[in-house]
């Protein structure tokens, strides 16, 4: 039977090298490629016929897997991709879905789960975790922020102030100031520079810096 | 009898002294309360002058009857005949309106404001006023507004019309500094002071006004200051954003490095237990040796220098495409992200449409611009090059680093970046 070609994308040498002895010792995939930015994803797809990409999110130079993942779903729908990150970031999963991701894992060091989840995606299947990883925000766990608050988290993490982050939403000054009060309320946190980096820290919101 | 007759006299003199009086003051109340609207004042003061007259004159000519002892007519002697006490209560009514006309023309008077109260006033205020017709013919000017025509045009302000042309647009003196033009020009006087104008109509007058801005200018520079340190910082925070990636690409090697110290022990364990002769199973043995030395082989082999563009020059490589640069490359870590970015979209396309073998890359520095020019060696495009999602995702980069795209399609395909050169960062 013909191993299952794949493309790694992992900007970490020593997770690259991890996944790389799963694969090879899986005895079905070989790992075709090992790359360390989604942007030179493309490249190597014009003359490397690929059956599965893992994909990290967040790669080298910047370059997000989820975007590639958007463009690569375009061009060859047949690719399997798997996105495999080890970042809680709220949104991972959600826009993962979205641009039709097959499968996704939140990293491990467990060979047997990891070789599984290849087998399954192979298969036909979609494998997404229940939900993303909870992390404490100082006193606050990530589930407890509203979809308002993760919104305007997200851009104070991405450094707006609070005029532009209510233009950006499209909701009023004082509409703005009521939830940064209430997230810092919820995490006990004194400031919003302070509650950026803490978030910022514990990967819950990754800003793109070409968004 | 001769007595009686004396006592007439006196009376007659008194009364006709009395009535004199009220009648000259009436005379000098009623010309100086003339031209003031005061209707019912006028009338009483008018009968007051008529009537007391009237009784002056018939005891006039009573005093003269007694003197030569003549006849009097009918009516004389009738009204001479009324109680003295009748004239008493007459001249109280009369003095009585005499003194109430009297006070309340006084205190009209100090109600009343005078033109030139008006311009003493204004020109206690600490603002400029100055209101003119249409034409610019001023109508009031206070001190104010004229010092600042003095100081800011260098001269009296004659119209207001030209005085606001210039405050809006015009040439002002040498030693004057304009912060502003337009719908509120704004000054900074030679002692420091800012002024503000400000320019109204109101139906057939304008009115121009000169505030003293200097508190709220120097409030709006520490605020404007304050808000470039928000944006240093807020910009502080998205770079620590993006170092914290590498924090976390740490923490994950820390854990993998713990679970290969952890495999390696399972492994030095296993061994020890073969070498014992407990366990017979040497394949396994030998797989997490070969699995944990390829681990550390490449942990050693790791030094992480790669850039983006050599990257891209292996990627190329791999798809079978030269990379010829010439000029210097973007230093500045967003322009050389952009220059990477927009390297593989040229290779992709000129793989894909133009069997292209080598990618040319030309780097020019015009001035302050950073020019990049991409071309490849392939077949040319048949008709015109529609802009894909690629292209578009590059040129809004581009455009957020302030720079701009440019698509060439005839005679040969190539794709021109613009960007401003920036300063290197400390």
């Amino acid at each position: 039977m013909e191993k299952y070609k794949v493309l790694l994308v992992e900007d970490d040498p020593l997770a690259s090298q991890l996944i790389e002895i799963f694969i090879n010792n899986s005895g079905r995939y070989t790992l075709e490629k090992s790359i360390n930015s989604a942007s030179m994803v493309g490249v190597y797809l014009i003359k490397n016929k690929i059956d599965l990409i893992l994909m990290d999110v967040c790669t080298a130079f910047n370059a997000n897997g989820l975007d590639a993942v958007e463009k690569i779903k375009k061009d060859y729908p047949e690719i399997k991709i798997i996105i495999i990150t080890s970042q809680p970031e709220h949104s991972y999963l959600s826009r993962a879905k979205k641009v039709n991701v097959d499968s996704f894992w939140y990293k491990t060091v467990i060979a047997e789960e990891f070789i599984t989840l290849l087998d399954k995606t192979m298969a036909g299947e979609h494998i997404y975790p229940d939900m993303t990883p909870t992390v404490m925000i100082g006193n606050a766990q990530s589930i407890d922020f509203t979809t308002r608050e993760l919104e305007v988290l997200r851009l104070i993490v991405a450094g707006e102030r609070d005029l532009e982050i209510a233009e950006h939403l499209g909701i009023s000054l004082r509409t703005v100031k009521n939830h940064v009060q209430n997230l810092k309320d919820k995490t006990g946190m004194r400031n919003r520079t302070e509650l950026a980096v803490r978030v910022r820290d514990a990967g819950f919101v990754i800003i793109d810096p070409k968004k | 009898m001769k007595d009686n007759n004396l006592l007439l006299i006196y009376i007659n003199a008194i009364i006709m002294t009395l009535f004199f009086i009220i009648t000259c003051m009436s005379i000098v109340l009623l010309f100086r309360i003339i031209k003031e609207r005061k209707k019912f004042s006028k009338i009483l003061l008018i009968v007051s002058t008529i009537i007391s007259g009237l009784i002056c004159t018939i005891f006039a000519t009573e005093a003269r009857t007694l003197k030569f002892s003549r006849e009097l007519p009918d009516i004389i002697e009738k009204l001479l005949n009324i109680p003295v006490f009748v004239y008493i209560i007459i001249f109280v009514i009369f003095i009585s309106i005499i003194v109430f006309t009297y006070i309340n023309y006084n205190l009209d008077k100090k109600r009343k404001l005078s033109n030139a109260s008006i311009k003493e006033s204004l020109d206690k205020l600490p603002t400029g006023l100055c209101f003119a017709r249409i034409n610019g013919r001023v109508i009031l000017s206070n001190n104010k507004m004229n010092y600042l025509s003095h100081n800011i045009i260098g001269m009296d302000l004659q119209n207001a019309m030209n005085f606001w042309n210039i405050l809006s647009s015009g040439e002002v003196t040498e030693d004057i500094e304009r912060l502003e033009y337009g719908e509120n020009p704004s000054f900074k006087l030679n002692n420091g002071k800012i002024w503000t104008f400000s320019y109204t109509k109101l139906n057939d007058i304008i009115q121009i006004v000169a505030s003293d801005t200097t508190e709220l200018s120097e409030i709006n520079s520490e605020l404007k200051l304050r808000k470039e340190e928000l944006l240093v910082l807020n910009d502080r925070l998205f770079k620590y954003g993006e170092s914290v990636d590498e924090l976390t690409r740490t923490k994950e090697r820390i854990e993998i490095k713990v679970n290969i110290h952890r495999e390696l022990g399972q492994a030095i364990l296993a061994t020890k237990s073969y070498l014992a002769n407990k366990s017979n199973d040497s394949q396994s043995i030998i797989n997490i040796w070969k699995k944990n030395i390829a681990m550390l082989k490449r942990q050693t082999e790791y030094v992480g220098n790669e850039t983006p563009v050599s990257e891209f020059l292996k990627a190329a490589e791999n798809a079978g495409v030269e990379v010829k640069i010439t000029g210097n490359i973007p230093t500045d870590i967003d322009q050389n992200r952009l220059f990477v970015r927009a390297a593989v979209e040229c290779l992709i396309n000129s793989i894909r449409h133009a069997n292209a073998t080598t990618l040319y890359i030309t780097v020019k520095e015009i001035e302050n611009e950073i020019v990049i020019i991409y071309e490849n060696d392939g077949e040319k495009p048949k008709q015109k090059i529609i802009e894909g999602g690629g292209i578009s995702s590059l040129r809004y980069e581009t455009e957020k680093l302030c720079g701009k795209i440019e698509i060439v399609s005839n005679p040969s395909y190539s794709l021109m970046i613009y960007l401003p050169k920036r300063k290197e960062k400390n």
